[in-house]
């Protein structure tokens, strides 16, 4: 509060009751409270918590080692006991290195709190201690990537085999809690000045709401992210879990781009989605246009029309592909139609030769419609006076077209090129591909998706399903920066 | 009809357009009469028009959609499945999407960057099929209804849209309040939410399409075991048997209804699956459109 009478106006009107302390005690205080809690709580979690996980997933062992465990068995001469899931108390070995690392670890986080401590107790704040947080933050991180390494570590199984330490142990879960929390408390220490403590008041209860969508985003856009790029390296076998598999290098992607069917895949890929992008750019455009320049006496008409063209857009693929096997199964409408001019059925949803017309039809079947709403709402903010003015000198509506509409709307028909272009490698639509997919049309409906699907997924082939998604990833966000560089350059837009 | 002002180019020009934004609006509609018509088609009438019934069928039926309520309870499970996800899904993922919008809106808000940051990026980057399947295995929410409302609960877009809107709110009536002393979660519950009802609306709707239409997350996350999870999309693409193949192979309860015996023809059956799985979208459509299309805009304006 009496940060805030500084700053804000309220402050003002409160200074006349009360008078404001000028010493900022309150910052003080709460910004030592938060480092010193956030530090007991990761210590805690260190110290208590599994954070190194011993496992077979073939005989489904797992022990959870704690910070408290590891100390225990350190002073026990390196012998270790924990408690796997459903045996019981079992005796093993932890390397020394490893603990040692560890228990470095602690002793760090065990200082981050301590620094927290002083600053709360003495009343001061030192920004700099926020290096204790980075400090712990980074430690873990590069610990992580050390032990999940093929560091030449040797560790026992549970028959006391020799193997590798990563193909035992893993550092688990609480871990990258540990890595979170203490990058967002240094964050925290760094950001936070007396200028903004005050808006951090103000905003306190929204930090409390974030943590779900935070906690969704760690889990189902960070972790994948991770998880992606550690599998695209190893030879994932359900046997050895994720983190027990063998590192193999870029073995995956040596095996991808020498796949027998690597060639139609990337072709497809870049082929139908660049058929598709063409497809949703140009004819709503020419539609919005359309339907922009009909005249206003028959606004009515325009409006049904719209009404009905964004309709097919709520459709989910399975029922725009119900409705197309309706019109070209071998006894649809279609062939029912040929048929009657006399010429000899045709199998357009099981032959290579329609596959792709099909595809773009159905495509644009169900888009254009929608496609038109964003270049309708450009054509609007148009000045209508050009328009009228240009009709008094005399200019058809094919001049006007070319030298108004167009001219109005180009920065956001390159915009709307540029970030589709930047999307190519995933416009080509796995959903669809797999409704219509069948074993005849195999060769034109393999696209990155529809691979990721039946040789990841269906074949079990995790890892080169997740070298496959990297490689899909990495040259998709090259494209982004590149589209958005270039968007930036010759238009008004981009998208950051 | 058309009164031209101007020359006879005008005049084509207006009848071009005309005609072909008509056209284009009965090529949408058609098909959609077309696979309601041939739901409603009996076998005889099918057998003799060797499946020509391109309008209204001399005889309609509703012989199909008896026949699908009646063989077996898969219909009503999946129906079941379908609104309760759609539900949960719509609820949840409207309240996450808004808060993070709402907070990514706070222009005075610390740590504003970094967490717009890190919502851009997870835009741009994404990870594939098989981690993401990998994740929800970790959670042990595999063959649950939670795989199918977990993992799509944030939609980063949606929470972008959102974050447009609070942020294009005039800020003079907010910081006034502030100033007279109404805390942050006041403003929010008694100004900010009572305005912005419309685009509440419409990221619900959106979501709600959606979830309705999702099919791909119940093929992945749902195995034949536990097909009382399936929803009704999934059901009906397993009806067309293309990708049963792939699929384990055995949906024969499903196919059951699509039998060859009884006096409607598959097809007719399969349509009417059809119909039914698209019904609900297609009634609320007309009631929100403009909610659908205001939607649009602001996500469109960046």
């Amino acid at each position: 509060m009496r940060e805030a009478a500084e700053i804000l106006p309220r402050g003002e009107r409160e200074a006349g009751r009360k008078l404001p302390q000028r010493d900022g005690g309150s910052f003080v205080f709460v910004k030592g409270l938060v480092f010193l809690l956030a530090g007991l709580i990761i210590f805690c979690i260190l110290f208590f918590a599994d954070i190194l996980v011993k496992e077979d997933s073939g005989l489904g062992i797992s022990v959870g080692v704690s910070g408290l465990t590891l100390i225990i068995g350190m002073a026990k001469g390196f012998s270790f006991t924990g408690v796997a899931q459903g045996i019981g108390e079992v005796a093993f070995e932890v390397p020394v290195l490893p603990c040692v690392l560890i228990l470095a670890g602690i002793v760090l986080s065990l200082a981050a709190a301590a620094a927290g401590a002083a600053d709360l107790f003495m009343r001061r704040s030192v920004r700099k201690n926020a290096f204790f947080s980075f400090g712990v933050s980074i430690y873990f991180i590069v610990l992580t990537v050390l032990l999940i390494s093929p560091l030449p570590i040797r560790a026992e199984d549970f028959f006391q085999n020799e193997v590798l330490f990563y193909q035992q142990f893993h550092l688990s879960g609480p871990v990258f809690v540990v890595i979170l929390l203490s990058a967002l408390t240094g964050a925290f220490q760094l950001g936070i000045s007396e200028k903004n403590y005050a808006n951090l008041k103000r905003y306190a209860p929204f930090y409390g709401m974030l943590i779900i969508p935070a906690v969704l985003i760690v889990l189902f856009c960070i972790y994948p992210i991770f998880l992606q790029t550690v599998m695209s390296f190893k030879d994932y076998r359900l046997a050895t879990g994720i983190w027990g598999s063998t590192w193999v290098g870029f073995d995956h992607f040596v095996t991808m781009f020498r796949d027998g069917e690597i060639v139609y895949v990337l072709w497809n890929t870049v082929y139908i989605s660049l058929l598709k992008i063409v497809v949703s750019i140009l004819f709503p455009l020419i539609l919005a246009i359309m339907l922009f320049d009909i005249s206003g006496k028959l606004s009515g008409y325009r409006k049904v029309v719209q009404t009905l063209i964004y309709i097919p857009h709520f459709f989910s693929w399975v029922v725009v592909y119900a409705i197309a096997y309706a019109f070209l199964n071998n006894e649809g409408v279609i062939n029912s139609l040929l048929a009657q001019l006399g010429i000899a059925e045709k199998s357009f949803l099981t032959s290579e030769r329609y596959f792709i017309t099909i595809q773009l039809v159905t495509f644009g079947w169900k888009e254009i419609g929608w496609g038109t709403i964003i270049y309708y709402a450009a054509l609007m903010s148009i000045d209508g006076t050009l328009f009228d003015a240009a009709k008094v000198d005399g200019a058809g509506p094919l001049k006007r077209l070319w030298h108004i509409t167009v001219p109005s709307i180009l920065s956001v028909i390159v915009f709307m090129s540029v970030l589709s272009l930047g999307n190519v490698l995933k416009t080509a639509g796995g959903e669809q591909l797999l409704l219509f997919y069948n074993v005849p049309v195999r060769k034109k409906a393999l696209v990155i998706d529809t691979w990721l699907y039946f040789r990841g997924l269906s074949d079990l082939e995790y890892g080169l399903g997740s070298a496959m998604s990297f490689f899909q990833s990495f040259i998709g966000i090259l494209l982004v920066l590149g589209c958005n560089w270039f968007s930036k350059k010759f238009t008004d837009r981009a998208i950051w | 009809m058309l009164k031209s002002k101007g020359s006879v180019g005008e005049f084509i020009y207006q009848a071009v357009c005309f005609t072909i934004a008509g056209l284009f609006a009965l090529v949408c509609l058609y098909p959609l009469l077309y696979t309601f018509f041939v739901s409603l088609v009996s076998k005889a009438e099918w057998t003799d028009s060797n499946g020509l019934v391109m309008f209204l069928p001399r005889h309609p039926t509703f012989a199909a959609y008896v026949r699908i309520f009646k063989t077996n309870t898969y219909i009503l499970t999946s129906l079941w499945v379908s609104v309760l996800k759609t539900l949960l899904r719509t609820v949840g993922g409207a309240v996450v999407a808004a808060i993070l919008g709402y907070v990514l809106s706070r222009q005075k808000l610390p740590g504003k960057k970094l967490l717009t940051g890190v919502v851009v990026f997870t835009i741009f980057f994404g990870a594939g099929l098989i981690p993401n399947y990998m994740v929800v295995q970790e959670l042990n929410l595999v063959n649950t209804i939670w795989s199918l409302i977990v993992p799509c609960l944030l939609n980063t877009w949606y929470a972008l849209i959102f974050k447009q809107f609070f942020a294009a709110l005039p800020s003079e009536v907010e910081e006034s309040a502030y100033l007279d002393g109404t805390t942050e979660l006041q403003m929010l519950w008694k100004i900010i939410l009572p305005m912005s009802k419309p685009i509440f609306a419409s990221i619900s709707l959106f979501i709600m399409v959606d979830s309705w239409n999702s099919w791909f997350d119940a093929m992945i996350y749902i195995d034949v075991v536990h097909s009382d999870l399936w929803p009704l999309q999934y059901y009906v693409s397993l009806t067309f048997n293309n990708l049963t193949q792939v699929d384990q192979g055995t949906a024969g309860d499903w196919q059951e209804i699509v039998g060859t015996s009884g006096d409607v023809p598959d097809i007719a059956v399969r349509m009417a699956l059809t119909i039914i799985s698209l019904l609900p979208v297609l009634v609320a459509y007309p009631f929100f459109q403009k909610y659908f299309v205001k939607g649009v805009y602001m996500g469109a304006i960046k």
